[in-house]
């Protein structure tokens, strides 16, 4: 059996760039893009190869289509050495592909996916660093703020899944 | 934080916060929290051009809502390196 399917989409993309003076620029883009489902969110056959985790594909998935948002704004002031950069970013996006979950009374779970209402997802991001010539030291603070609601099936059960995450960080060492 | 010259010395201490929250609208039950912290702590000493000594220090805690007890992780490491 062959598979093949063909859609045909527009993408508009929308940049606008300000640079207000030396070490200062701020960014705008809006974006429309699509996700084509994986291969294996599509393949119809059972992979039952770890019995207690049995994933199928849908073959009738559509692709998600998703307007993104994105705003950054990057300064570096060249007198005080500082260091800033913000980046907030706002996706919606329609035909979400969800996950569709089914756990029986001996925890064996089957995993498939489907097309089902919107998915929106926010994701912030801040950092400064600086560099502390009377103290001797640079530190720099890393902060990530991240929102995410999308459907979720669970046991036949229509849910909607809100994840909110949140990180900082006192210095990145690598 | 580190410290800016490093001629002789390298210092760098830190942390990182993160926490997640999960909720699903019907299926209250599989809701979840969880957080992770972690501190470190380095020292770095050149005591010759070729001669390198340094040690690390990490600290982590886990916590999760689905467990009463917190997960604490400490890791030290240590190294000296000699250049031929």
């Amino acid at each position: 059996m062959q598979f093949q399917k063909e859609e045909l989409c527009l993408n508009p993309v929308f940049f606008l760039h300000y640079k207000s003076k030396r070490g200062w620029g701020f960014r705008f883009v809006y974006s429309k893009f699509i996700r084509a489902p994986a291969p294996n969110y599509t393949n119809p056959f059972y992979n039952d190869l770890n019995p207690f985790a049995i994933s199928t594909g849908n073959p009738d998935l559509k692709t998600e289509k998703t307007n993104s948002f994105l705003t950054t704004a990057n300064i570096y002031d060249f007198n005080s050495s500082i260091n800033f950069n913000a980046r907030p970013q706002y996706q919606n996006s329609n035909d979400a592909i969800i996950r569709n979950v089914f756990v029986n009374k001996d925890y064996i779970r089957t995993l498939s996916y489907q097309n089902n209402g919107k998915r929106v997802k926010l994701i912030a991001l801040v950092n400064l660093s600086e560099k502390l010539n009377s103290w001797g030291v640079r530190f720099s603070l890393k902060n990530k703020l991240s929102y995410n609601a999308a459907n979720s099936v669970v046991n036949f059960e229509l849910n909607n899944v809100v994840s909110k995450d949140y990180l900082v960080k006192f210095f990145d060492a690598k | 934080m580190q410290n800016n010259r490093k001629r002789k010395v390298d210092l760098k201490g830190g942390e990182t916060y993160q926490r997640n929250n999960t909720s699903f609208s019907i299926k209250n039950n599989l809701d979840r929290e969880f957080t992770s912290q972690k501190y470190f702590g380095m020292i770095g000493f050149d005591v010759s051009k070729i001669f390198n000594i340094n040690t690390r220090f990490d600290y982590i805690i886990y916590t999760d809502n689905g467990f009463s007890i917190q997960q604490k992780t400490p890791i030290w490491n240590a190294a000296m390196s000699y250049s031929l």
